[in-house]
């Protein structure tokens, strides 16, 4: 884990800027600069122009309404079995519209913000609705885009043509949403979610999906601009009931207690308006005076949002709440940790203030971990249960973001806590009933490993080259197919990063894959990283390897960098999954 | 770090819009881009908030003409620019394969969409031999190659892409780009300001086909239309599941 430390040291670029990493500063006045991707060489222009400021924990969480079905005989044309892949075995049970458009959208009460913010989003709203979707329940869902033409909206810096990836989801490539199947203002797309566990393997069912916009060349403006939002998973036993009497079930906490948070950091200008600001001043050691100018970098906002609110609070009752926390990017990483302002002993406190991690990349882990930090990747999620019944009525617990404490030379204090930034506070009050939730001793167990059917080994080069980001010395071409990966085959793949400062969240589309080893090492029990996953946290020099299978469907579908400004420039791989006897 | 402190501190202020080009010591711009061997160097100014963040630099173009690189080139104007230097063509043949795009294009450049190719060994690539090679590389109307200052490419192509500073330390390799192996175009429309890229080495007819992306689109009216997926046919090999 030694590099992967120091990828995280790599963004503390604060140490340049004089700013302090202070609680009481990180809540007033513009974010420090730590959970960067940047090289230490490098001063984001968030530095230079910070939004303007916007008092935290003022605004209260956003939670996204459920999204509700439609009678499919609204759907006009209605939907073409013939253009699905077995659509007539998974026959869709419940329909849904969303349409894709502009509007305002206020991040914050305080001037400038409340004028709105030119977004984009899904039936008027950003994060898009959330989906409650049910294994054994297939989903049709039609996506109408209703956005302006290149040139009519508001927001300049997207593009109004979409396609709307499925985070995570077993899905044919028809209905994924690859980054090619891109759909323009006035034209709809149709999805077909079958909401089946790969393979048929009750151990490979999912719970915390989200979708987001993937188009070719524009993702990283595309889902900045708003197109983000979730869709959740329930089965039998994550039965979205936190009384359900099937002695199988989880009852984890459900309803409002089952709380979606998705992380996106947004750079505003005087106006409150978006800035996507490629225009970053970038001082470099010393060689040569401070340059604006278009990077590939990423993109790294000021103003934290949760569910595009900045620095939202969320009134909590004594009990437990199960949040799923998304790292929606574009580029930004995290180290997430809980601190309490509380009347209470600290020790008491201090049991509070923890994660029970139920789930990495959306997928019920084998057994709770309690964890002090979580590491939050772009696209990574982590379902983690708080217990804010070791709180006292009025006390404020937050949610803070510290990537790694400062190799000063100072160690360890204990004090580390002191230092973050607050995402959103949690606003503890007094809990009318017994709570009934649960956390479960167990949870799902892993699909096997079956080294037999390994067809094929593959190995991924991540670098830098020429101000560009390439996979195996290449940039993403969508006619070259880089992997011809045969239907109901094994693999293992390598991930390696080759560049000894950046770092890459590696994600690959369709089906769950289990790391085997990073560094040569094996993931030992009790780390995160056992567990399904989909992003890689792919530090510099660093490999990471894992067993995957491609089972169900055929066809495209795509590898990338999840620092979307990385992915656009142009770090992703096509693959395909292709009948058995036909692959490379 | 420290040194880099010392740096800024030296400067004052690390105002937003200053910028700079021609760093390597030698060469220095004013505002208009031009170069002058002095040391050290005056600023580009790149204003993030004005003109999409392009400096504004005077280029010539092979046909001997001189331009305002957003003024006259950009503004208004949907177009494809990339980087190549003559010196380097055999080693990364990026102007064949704009060439191949053009030759996508037919008779829509010049009209709906514009190339720019900016040398980026401005001191070998005079407008004289620009001209030449684009004789032989069949450039015509609504295509320009242009050069400039050290300076002037530099900030450009700084502005572009290079999140390295490369560009202003001017070295052989660097002006030829001879260890170049990937490349992009940068495509957009500067009345919208919308920006993105593609790579260099993508099929022609892609290349085609993501410059009216960005293109000024008409307000759909009637009931929306299908735009996928396409039925299913396994014997076909697109890039895609969009319908034909
Ligand atoms: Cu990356």
């Amino acid at each position: 884990m030694i590099s992967r430390r120091n990828a995280l040291k790599v963004g503390l670029t604060a140490a340049g800027t004089g700013m302090t990493t202070k609680l009481a500063n990180a809540a007033g006045g513009p974010v420090p600069q730590s959970g960067l991707i940047f090289p230490q060489t490098f001063t984001p222009s968030i530095v230079e122009r910070p939004s303007p400021p916007a008092t935290p924990f003022v605004a209260p969480l956003n939670v996204m309404p459920i999204a509700q079905p439609v009678n499919p005989a609204s759907l006009v044309p209605g939907p073409d079995p013939l253009r699905h892949q077995r659509y007539d075995e998974f026959l869709p049970q419940k329909h849904y519209v969303q349409r894709i458009g502009e509007f305002r959208w206020q991040y914050h009460p305080e001037p400038p913000y409340d004028q709105g913010t030119w977004s984009w989003g899904f039936n008027g709203i950003t994060p898009g609705e959330t989906y409650h979707a049910y294994y054994g329940e297939p989903v049709f869902l039609r996506r109408i885009n209703e956005l302006p033409p290149v040139g009519a909206g508001n927001a300049a810096f997207p593009l109004p043509s979409v396609t709307i990836h499925l985070h995570n989801a077993h899905t044919a490539s028809e209905s994924d949403g690859i980054p090619q199947d891109y759909f323009n203002p006035g034209e709809f797309w149709d999805h077909h979610y079958a909401n089946f566990a790969a393979g048929f393997d009750p151990r490979e069912i999912m719970g915390t999906l989200w979708y987001h916009d993937h188009r070719l060349d524009f993702t990283a403006p595309n889902v900045y601009a708003g197109l983000s939002g979730f869709y959740l998973l329930f089965d039998e036993k994550d039965s979205n009931n936190e009384r359900d009497r099937n002695p199988e079930a989880f009852r984890l906490p459900s309803g409002k207690y089952d709380v979606p948070l998705i992380l996106h950091d947004v750079q505003f200008d005087e106006n409150g308006q978006v800035i996507w600001d490629f225009f970053n001043p970038a001082p470099d050691a010393g060689t040569m005076t401070p340059t604006a100018l278009y990077t590939t970098n990423g993109m790294v906002g000021d103003r934290f949002t949760v569910n595009r609110i900045i620095q939202p609070h969320f009134k909590v009752e004594r009990r437990k709440y199960r949040f799923r926390i998304l790292n929606g990017g574009p580029s930004r990483l995290y180290d997430l940790s809980l601190r309490a302002d509380s009347s209470r002993p600290r020790k008491a406190v201090r049991k509070g203030e923890k994660f029970f991690v139920i789930s990495t990349d959306g997928n019920l882990l084998e057994e709770p971990l309690v964890k002090k930090r979580i590491e939050v990747w772009v696209a990574q999620r982590h379902d983690v249960i708080i217990d804010f019944s070791h709180f006292a009525p009025g006390d404020h617990v937050y949610l803070v973001n510290h990537l790694e404490m400062r190799d000063d030379g100072a160690g360890t204090t204990g004090r580390e806590l002191d230092e973050g930034n607050l995402v959103m506070r949690f606003d503890v009050v007094e809990s009318k009933r017994k709570d009934p939730s649960r956390i479960p001793d167990e949870m799902r167990e892993l699909p096997t490993i079956d080294m037999r059917e390994v067809r094929k080994e593959r190995l991924f080069v991540f670098d830098y080259d020429n101000g560009l980001w390439t996979v195996n010395g290449k940039l993403m071409d969508p006619n070259r197919v880089d992997a011809a990966i045969e239907q109901d085959s094994a693999e293992i793949w390598t991930f390696r990063n080759a560049g000894n400062s950046w770092v890459h969240p590696i994600h690959t589309h369709f089906e769950e894959f289990q790391i085997l080893e990073v560094n040569g090492k094996a993931v030992k029990k009790g780390d995160v990283l056992r567990a399904r996953k989909d992003v890689v946290s792919l530090g510099p020099n660093m490999d990471v390897k894992f067993f995957g299978r491609w089972r169900d469907f055929l066809g495209k579908h795509v590898m990338h960098c999840h620092n979307v400004v990385h992915e656009d420039h142009a770090m992703m791989i096509r693959w395909d999954i292709v009948p058995p006897g036909e692959g490379d | 770090m420290e040194e880099r402190r010392k740096f800024l501190k030296s400067l004052g202020a690390t105002t937003v819009g200053a910028t700079a080009a021609g760093v390597a010591g030698s060469l220095a711009v004013d505002a208009n881009g031009e170069a002058a061997a002095t040391t050290p160097a005056a600023p580009v100014k790149i204003d993030p908030r004005l003109r999409d963040a392009f400096p504004d630099v005077e280029v010539t173009a092979h046909t001997g003409e001189k331009f305002r690189f957003y003024d006259d080139l950009i503004r208004d104007k949907v177009v494809m620019i990339n980087f190549m230097s003559t010196r380097n063509e055999q080693g990364f043949p990026v102007t064949a394969k704009m060439a191949d795009i053009a030759a996508q294009l037919g008779d829509r450049l010049g009209k709906d969409v514009f190339i720019i190719s900016i040398s980026r060994d401005p001191a070998y690539d005079t407008p004289r031999r620009l001209a030449a090679f684009a004789q032989k590389h069949g450039v015509g109307k609504g295509w320009y190659l242009v050069t400039g200052t050290y300076a002037a490419a530099g900030a450009l192509e700084t502005r572009m892409y290079r999140h390295k500073h490369e560009s202003g330390a001017l070295t052989s390799a660097l002006c030829t780009g001879r260890d170049r192996k990937v490349d992009i175009v940068f495509y957009g429309n500067g009345g919208a300001g919308v920006w993105g890229t593609f790579p260099v080495d993508i099929r022609p007819d892609d290349a085609a086909t993501r410059i009216t992306w960005v293109m000024p689109g008409k307000m759909p009216t009637g009931a929306p239309r299908r735009a996928g997926p396409r039925r299913l046919n396994a014997a076909e090999r697109l890039s895609h599941n969009r319908d034909a």
